[in-house]
C-alpha cells in the first residue's frame, strides 16, 4: 500500500513551503536594510566627528588658528571667551543643538554638560612648538546630540 | 501514515527554511561588521592624512623657529654636532673669535644653513609622527627663498604622506609653499658683517702679521692701546709664531669700562693660513 499524502496535506505543505520561502526572501531583505542602515549611521557617526575637528581646527580665534592655540598654548581652552567661542563655532558647524561635549587637548580638558557617553568622537595628533619632551600633542573632541 | 509524513515533511521544510534565515542572518550580519570596519577605517584613514596635511605648515613654521634659535644662539656660530652644516663649533674652542677659521656656517650662508637646520628639526617632527600614528611623511625637499627683505618663501615638495592601512595603503602629495620671517638671518648678516668682516681688532692683527719680520716685532706691534668704534681695547699677546711667511697670533684683549679701566677680558686668535697652526 502505498503511502500517499492527502490534498489537504499538500495544501498545508504548500503554504508552509510558501511562508518559507516568503520569509527566506523578505528576512535576509529586511537584514541587509537594516545592516545597510547602522553601517550608514555608524560610518556616517564616526565621519561626521572626524571632520567637525577638522573644520573646527582651521578656524580662527583671536587672530590665531585653534590649531595654533591647540598646539603652542592648550591652558587657552580653559578661558570662559574660548569656552563660549568654541561652544557657538561647534554648534555652528554642527547644524543642530548639543547636549554635551568634550575637549582634551593635551592634558587640559574643557566640557560642556555631563554626558557620561559620547556617540560622536575624533581624535588626531597635532604638531606642538619644538620641544626634545614631545613634539606631537594630541587633540580629542567628542560629543553627543540632543536625543 | 499519511499524516506522519505530512508533520514530518511539515517540519522539515520549517527546519531547513529556519537555518536559511539564522545562517543568513548571522552571515549578513558579519558581512556587515566586516564592512562597516572596512569603511570606517578607510574613512578615518582619509580624514587623518587630511589632519596631517593640515598640521604640517605647523610642523615646517616650528622647524624653522627652532633653526632659527639653534643659529642665532651663538650669534651666527654653530653649535657642536650640527655635523651636517659641515663646520666646526664656536664653543670648540675657548675663544671668542678665531678669524682664520671663521666658525660660521660653510660659505657664510645663513639661509643654507638655516634650510639645513629646518629639515633636520622638521625630520624629527616626522619621526616622532610616525611613533604616534600610521602615516609616513615621506621626503620633502625643503627650500627657502628670499622675499624681499624681512620674509623669506618656504616651500616643501617632492615627498608624500602615506597611510598603511591593515588592508589599504593611501598617499597624498607634498606640495606646501608658505611665508616666514627670515629677518634673523639678515641680522645674523649684518652682525657678521660689522663684527667679522670689519673688525679694527682683525685688521689690528692682520696688518701687524703682514708687517712683522720677527716674533718680537710681531709682540711689539701687538701690545698697544688702540681705539675702536665700540671702545678702547689694550691688546696684550700671549703666544706668536711665525714661519714660511705664515703667522698666528694669540692674544688676550683687554676692553675699556667707562672709567676708562680695563678689565675685561677675551682672547682672539688668528693665522695668516687657515692650515697653519702653530699652537
Amino acid at each position: 500500500m502505498k503511502a500517499q499524502l492527502a490534498p489537504l496535506d499538500i495544501a498545508v505543505i504548500s503554504l508552509v513551503l510558501f511562508v518559507g520561502l516568503l520569509l527566506l526572501a523578505l528576512i535576509p531583505a529586511h537584514l541587509v536594510t537594516r545592516n545597510l542602515a547602522i553601517t550608514t549611521k555608524i560610518t556616517y557617526t564616526s565621519n561626521e566627528a572626524d571632520l567637525t575637528l577638522l573644520t573646527l581646527l582651521s578656524t580662527s580665534y583671536n587672530g590665531r588658528t585653534l590649531y595654533s592655540v591647540f598646539s603652542a598654548s592648550p591652558f587657552e581652552i580653559k578661558s570662559e571667551n574660548f569656552k563660549n567661542f568654541f561652544t557657538s563655532q561647534l554648534n555652528k558647524t554642527l547644524a543642530y543643538k548639543l547636549k554635551c561635549y568634550s575637549l582634551i587637548v593635551d592634558k587640559e580638558e574643557l566640557k560642556l554638560g555631563g554626558c557620561s557617553s559620547y556617540d560622536y568622537r575624533a581624535a588626531y595628533p597635532i604638531f606642538k612648538p619644538y620641544n626634545p619632551a614631545g613634539l606631537i600633542g594630541k587633540v580629542e573632541l567628542a560629543y553627543q546630540k540632543v536625543s | 501514515m499519511k499524516a506522519e509524513i505530512g508533520i514530518i515533511l511539515v517540519a522539515v521544510i520549517v527546519s531547513l527554511i529556519s537555518l536559511g534565515i539564522i545562517t543568513f542572518s548571522f552571515s549578513s550580519s558579519a558581512l556587515s561588521i566586516a564592512t562597516t570596519a572596512r569603511e570606517i577605517e578607510i574613512i578615518r584613514a582619509v580624514d587623518m592624512l587630511e589632519a596631517v596635511k593640515r598640521g604640517l605648515p605647523y610642523a615646517f613654521n616650528y622647524s624653522f623657529s627652532q633653526a632659527l634659535y639653534k643659529l642665532s644662539q651663538n650669534g651666527g656660530f654653530t653649535t657642536s654636532g650640527w655635523s651636517t652644516i659641515g663646520v666646526p663649533s664656536e664653543s670648540d674652542g675657548p675663544y671668542w673669535r678665531v678669524y682664520d677659521a671663521v666658525y660660521l656656517p660653510r660659505d657664510h650662508n645663513f639661509l643654507e644653513a638655516a634650510k639645513t637646520l629646518l629639515t633636520s628639526f622638521s625630520n624629527e617632527y616626522f619621526h616622532e609622527l610616525e611613533k604616534e600614528v600610521e602615516v609616513t611623511v615621506v621626503g620633502p625637499e625643503v627650500k627657502l627663498n628670499p622675499s624681499g627683505d624681512k620674509e623669506c618663501i618656504l616651500i616643501a615638495t617632492n615627498g608624500f604622506l602615506d597611510y598603511r592601512g591593515s588592508f589599504f595603503a593611501l598617499e597624498d602629495k607634498i606640495n606646501l609653499s608658505m611665508k616666514v620671517d627670515c629677518s634673523m638671518l639678515k641680522l645674523l648678516e649684518k652682525a657678521k658683517e660689522i663684527f667679522v668682516d670689519s673688525d679694527g681688532i682683525k685688521s689690528e692683527i692682520e696688518n701687524a702679521l703682514s708687517n712683522a719680520k720677527t716674533e718680537d716685532d710681531l709682540k711689539n706691534a701687538l701690545s698697544k692701546k688702540i681705539k675702536l668704534d665700540y671702545g678702547s681695547i689694550e691688546i696684550q699677546p700671549l703666544k706668536v709664531a711665525l714661519g714660511s711667511g705664515k703667522g698666528a697670533v694669540l692674544a688676550k684683549i683687554f676692553l675699556a669700562d667707562s672709567q676708562g679701566q680695563f678689565t675685561s677680558i677675551i682672547y682672539v686668535k688668528t693665522s695668516s693660513d687657515y692650515s697653519y697652526k702653530p699652537f
